[in-house]
């Protein structure tokens, strides 16, 4: 094939053309967002859990029934059976006449909501217990971390029982003692980051400029310890409502008639061989909750550390 | 590696005497004292018994009391049932929870690791999936709804093997809590097990082990395994941690005559001295395990103990 001069013309490039970025340019958050919606799991487990916390909000306006008020002419309904269809009882009524549908909606609604600020106050706390010891270092950080070593050998389900026990039982105790047991693991988290932060370039030239110790928590450690932090919350919110479960199906959690899906539980495993229903519903709304945080977690943690994708 | 454990050694020691004090004081914070809940009994009753347990001395006295007494491995005895030691509680109902909860832990780290390792070996194929798929259902299904289910259908519906439901006696009988028990920690040993071996596999020192000329089995056990397993290992603290902790749940559901049945029915009944006596026994077995399994990473893994700490 012969080639000739008029095949070819000049590329009409300017000096400025050269220097510009051909591609938009994204944010830490975008492009982990743009990884996130990659993963299909990830997508589900937030359809799913965008499905349960809309159901917590709305699933209780959706009948007339209320999750503690009882009817003995209407005990032990099948759920979807015609009788209960009738009467708007979806899901059944439980051994004392309670609807199942609000009492499962409400019992998510309470988990969910201990879940959540559960992992805001382990957030709040670890973030400033391991910032400070991170970044003073030395002496101070030493004496922290100690303390957190011993903290640590603590059972947490057993520190959480006793503390429920000497705090009245309810749902300000079982968050209380939620926090007070699991904010060691993020702090520890948050130490760490700010260790491997600290020796980086923005911030020394971040103190050269004369950042304050606040300004440079603030504003440059703490946004850049975000993405582990995140993931970390998607694992402790799980491990909150899995935890009031569990106190809750002992028994020494939240009192009926107050529902939690641990509350749900233990009322569906006393009632199981008999009205399975009262098990299944609860059962399988936790399963699906942990499913989905745990995917989500997996996902995130990929979406967020590229580096650490295998 | 010495001046390591003496380090780990001196923590654990610390760690058993904040928990002891923080059980003492949070118990003696609750409202009332042992006696208050029986009613009709007449003040100077009250005042011989609250004598008798040395009630009636000063906090500070009952706490000296109290450490020196543990220190001579005695427990105290409950203040309901009267002549029963705490030290005999545990003597007659802790083989149970340990037998079942020692399965447990052994089914766990046996099935989970093959699991993993095969998984990670024949990736892509219907073992790979197999796995995968245990490890999500293990970690969303709470221990307590497995052990439901597995009670009634294998137990009372399918009346697989003639495996008793619940009960205790012999070995058929701690074949399903023990299961129920081990399936949180075999997903996750499965699951962290085969990240680790697709990490290995894709190293170039395996590639220098093939070339050399081992073959596969040695490949896989001398360098695959062996270096996969390091980090996997690092979680089987808190694992039995949570097994020893999932054993109070596990014993209630199968009716087994555990330690965790007492424990809970002590602080049902207000049995402070009981309480009080097994929380300190489980955070005492906790910290020891933890601090075994401390000691094995550094014999494992020797940048553990030249390093310190992370």
């Amino acid at each position: 094939m012969e080639l000739n001069q008029q095949q070819f013309r000049p590329l009409n490039k300017n000096k400025d053309d050269k220097e510009a970025i051909s591609r938009p340019s994204l944010t830490y958050w975008q492009d982990a967002w743009r990884r996130l919606k990659k993963n299909p799991l990830a997508m589900m487990a937030i359809a799913i859990l965008a499905f349960f916390i809309i159901m917590a909000i709305v699933g209780p306006m959706l009948n007339d029934y209320s999750y503690y008020e009882q009817d003995y002419a209407k005990v032990n309904m099948k759920p979807f059976s015609e009788k209960a269809m009738a009467g708007d009882n979806w899901f059944g009524t439980d051994d004392l006449g309670r609807d199942v549908w609000q009492r499962l909606w409400k019992g998510t609604q309470i988990s969910l909501f201990i879940g959540i600020i559960a992992a805001l106050l382990d957030l709040t706390i670890g973030v400033l217990y391991g910032g400070l010891s991170g970044y003073k270092g030395g002496r101070i950080d030493d004496l922290m971390m100690r303390i957190i070593e011993v903290l640590m050998g603590i059972p947490y389900l057993i520190l959480a029982i006793l503390l429920i026990l000497v705090l009245e039982p309810g749902l300000t105790a079982i968050i209380l003692a939620l926090s007070i047991t699991g904010w060691m693991g993020m702090a520890r988290l948050v130490r760490g980051q700010i260790f491997q932060l600290k020796e980086q370039e923005f911030i020394m030239a971040a103190k050269t400029l004369g950042a304050g110790t606040r300004r440079m928590m603030l504003k440059h450690l703490i946004p850049n310890t975000m993405g582990p932090i995140i993931v970390s919350i998607t694992f402790t919110i799980p491990g909150a409502i899995f935890t009031e479960a569990v106190l809750s199906f002992l028994g020494l959690g939240l009192r009926p008639p107050l529902a939690s899906l641990g509350v749900l539980i233990n009322q569906g495993y006393r009632l199981f061989r008999t009205l399975g229903w009262n098990l299944w519903f609860p059962a399988a709304v936790i399963s699906l909750i942990m499913l989905a945080f745990n995917l989500l977690g997996d996902g995130l943690r990929d979406a967020l550390d590229p580096k650490m994708r295998k | 590696m010495l001046r390591y454990a003496l380090r780990r050694f001196g923590y654990m020691l610390i760690t058993l005497w904040v928990i002891i004090t923080l059980t003492f004081f949070m118990m003696h914070l609750l409202p009332g004292d042992p006696f208050s809940d029986i009613e009709k009994m007449s003040p100077e009753v009250r005042a011989k018994l609250l004598a008798k347990y040395d009630l009636d001395k000063p906090l500070p006295q009952q706490y000296l009391a109290y450490l020196s007494n543990i220190v001579q491995g005695d427990l105290g005895s409950s203040y309901k049932t009267s002549n029963r030691e705490v030290n005999e509680i545990i003597g007659t109902n802790f083989p149970v929870s340990a037998r079942v909860g020692a399965q447990a832990i052994g089914a766990g780290l046996v099935v989970g690791l093959l699991l993993g390792i095969i998984a990670a070996l024949r990736q892509n194929t219907w073992i790979d999936y197999l796995a995968i798929f245990i490890a999500i259902v293990g970690v969303s299904i709470p221990n307590f709804v497995a052990a439901t289910l597995l009670s009634y259908f294998i137990g009372v519906k399918m009346q697989f093997l003639g495996l008793p439901p619940a009960g205790w006696g012999t070995t058929a009988h701690t074949i399903l809590p023990s299961f129920a028990l081990s399936l949180g920690m075999m997903a996750l040993f499965a699951r962290m097990m085969r990240a680790s071996m697709l990490d290995v596999i894709g190293q170039d020192y395996m590639r220098t082990a093939k070339a050399k000329g081992l073959n596969d089995f040695q490949i896989v056990v001398k360098h695959a395994i062996r270096n996969a397993i390091l980090p996997v290992i690092t979680i089987l603290g808190p694992m039995i941690v949570a097994i020893i902790t999932g054993t109070i749940v596990i014993e209630q559901i199968f009716n087994l005559p555990g330690l965790g049945q007492y424990f809970v029915r002590s602080i049902y009944q207000n049995d402070y001295a009981v309480t009080m006596g097994l929380t300190i026994f489980y955070s005492s077995l906790l910290i020891v395990a933890l601090f075994v399994v401390d000691i094995l990473y550094g014999v494992v893994d020797p940048r553990i103990r030249v390093g310190g700490r992370k």
